[in-house]
């Protein structure tokens, strides 16, 4: 099942590690050092000038919806809750990102749409996993 | 320099085949190819398969059930852009003067329902956000909200392809399908329902492509671009988990079709056809903008307009497009080929774009890979 987290408990698992921050929740990016160039995930290697010192840097836990779909079967590997939606949300660090959008109705959702971050809890093969969503706030 | 001449094009029909390998279709296929040139396969100097599923070696099997004339052999895999490449990559070898003779296959086979890929890693399959079409949504939600395009433009490029494969016995789908029935149909990955999505499927096409000047009246593949995404994509394809705000470089369609057009010195001015990536019916708007078919922005007024309809200005996948063949993503880009190869030579029958002359194929791949051809029936112009 989705649903938020409120109390991360310590030994929650990641979906991937690195990319988040579950204390207070955000989402962790790569910013190369030399160039400042922001990705998510994080890589090793900084694609914009090939810098090698790439930091961890928490992102905006406030943005708006740039698009989204809803999402009404489930793909290869979810064991999720279907329908659900996904969305682009972009930030005021200068990044888009993918990521699950959640909202009381998802019908109603529209681009534009303010959203903050929390994190979410998802089935995994050896029991729930770390995740991540914007939701709407309007 | 001498010609590429498309000499023969042959099509395993697209569908389900119950208890028929991608490599015995691509073995069809071939076959249909060679005695569609006249050629026998010992004539063969090389040999490219497309595909993304059929495993190791697949273009090794059909060589072997051909005869095993040692002849070099490349398994290209670009995902659903893998036929384009093969025949590139085709085009490239004759252009060297290594071959005289280069027949492109491609083939696949696919289960139903969302495509698995590999593309997407564990996490992102978890989290629920390994779906194709999710990208598709997010391109044409956004295109909708920029420019004013509407569900039932979306509805009318369904219609609009089922339409044209009520003539083609090839495909999967042979029935016309009103805009109103996809309207009802049901919401996948919203705004897209699933009669504006294309069916992942079966089936092979293949090509026998020669280096020699081109009879009056003989397809000549004039122009070819293979593209990539860069950093700042538009959202789409390439299926990104993030991307910069405030920079927006071309689209890879865009980029692939003005080399293309560029190596074949045509223009969009100068179709008279194009078969393009009609995954999902905003594909297919999207692309007709990215290809210069229309301007920015236009891709929903130009369906409507009927312009690319049979019969209209331009025709946009008068086979009736993946949506009605279904995408067996390592033939489709050849069966793109099939279908202007025959149509340049005026073999279509009652899907036959009149007098048709110049001709493009367009196929985009996961990674943000764009694969487009430009044909010209030889003699055309003086």
């Amino acid at each position: 099942m989705n649903s938020a987290l409120t109390e991360p408990g310590a030994t929650a698992t990641p979906v991937l590690s690195g990319i988040l921050r579950l204390d207070p929740p955000a989402l962790l990016a790569g910013r190369c050092s030399a160039c400042g160039d922001l990705r998510f995930p994080a890589m090793t290697l900084c694609a914009g000038c090939g810098g090698e010192l790439i930091e961890s840097v928490a992102l905006s836990t406030e943005g708006t919806l740039y698009t989204f779909s809803i999402v009404r079967m489930a793909p290869p590997g979810y064991e999720g809750e279907v329908p659900y939606a996904v969305g682009v949300v972009e930030l005021p660090d200068g990044i888009r990102v993918e990521a699950t959008i959640v909202a009381a109705d998802l019908e109603a959702l529209a681009i534009g749409d303010p959203v903050g971050f929390e994190l979410l809890s998802v089935p995994g093969p050896e029991g729930p996993l770390v995740s991540f969503a914007y939701r709407r706030t309007a | 320099m001498s010609d590429v001449v498309v000499a023969g094009v042959g099509m395993h029909p697209f569908g389900r085949f119950e208890g028929k390998s991608a490599i015995e279709m691509g073995v069809e296929a071939a076959r249909e190819a060679l005695a569609d040139a006249g050629a026998r396969w010992p004539e063969v100097d090389a040999l490219y398969c497309g595909h993304m599923y059929a495993g190791t070696g697949a273009g090794h099997k059909i060589a072997a059930a051909l005869g095993a004339t040692g002849i070099p052999i490349v398994n290209v895999e670009n995902a659903c852009s893998s036929g384009g490449a093969a025949v590139q990559s085709a085009r490239q070898a004759l252009l060297s003067g290594e071959y005289r003779n280069v027949l492109a296959v491609g083939i696949e086979k696919m289960p139903r329902g969302f495509m698995d890929m590999d593309y997407f890693e564990p996490w992102r399959q978890r989290i629920g956000h390994a779906v194709n079409p999710l990208q598709f949504a997010f391109a044409i939600r956004r295109h909708m909200y920029e420019h004013g395009t509407t569900e039932r433009q979306l509805a009318l490029v369904a219609e609009k392809n089922h339409a044209h494969s009520v003539h083609n016995p090839k495909a999967m789908y042979r029935r016309e399908i009103p805009a109103e029935e996809v309207l009802e149909s049901r919401q996948v990955v919203d705004p897209l329902r699933l009669l504006m999505l294309c069916t992942p499927n079966e089936g092979a096409a293949a090509a026998l492509l020669q280096a020699r000047p081109a009879r009056r009246g003989e397809v000549r593949l004039v122009g070819h671009g293979l593209r990539t995404a860069q950093r700042a994509q538009p959202i789409g394809e390439h299926m990104p988990t993030d991307s910069p705000v405030g920079v927006e470089y071309e689209s890879v369609t865009r980029r692939a079709a003005t080399q293309a057009y560029e190596n074949a010195g045509l223009g969009p001015e100068d179709l008279d056809l194009v078969e393009l990536q009609d995954t999902d019916a905003g594909t297919e708007i999207i692309s007709t903008e990215e290809l210069g078919l229309c301007a920015p922005g236009q891709g929903g007024a130009l369906v409507e307009s009927g312009a690319t309809r049979l019969g209209g200005r331009l025709p946009v996948n008068p086979s009736g497009g993946l949506l009605s063949k279904g995408e067996p993503v390592g033939a489709s880009g050849l069966g793109q080929v099939y279908e202007v190869a025959n149509q340049l030579r005026g073999r279509c029958g009652p899907r036959q774009v009149e007098g048709a002359r110049v001709g493009l194929t367009h196929a985009l791949g996961a990674g943000g890979n764009c694969s487009v051809l430009v044909f010209e029936a030889a003699g055309s112009k003086p």
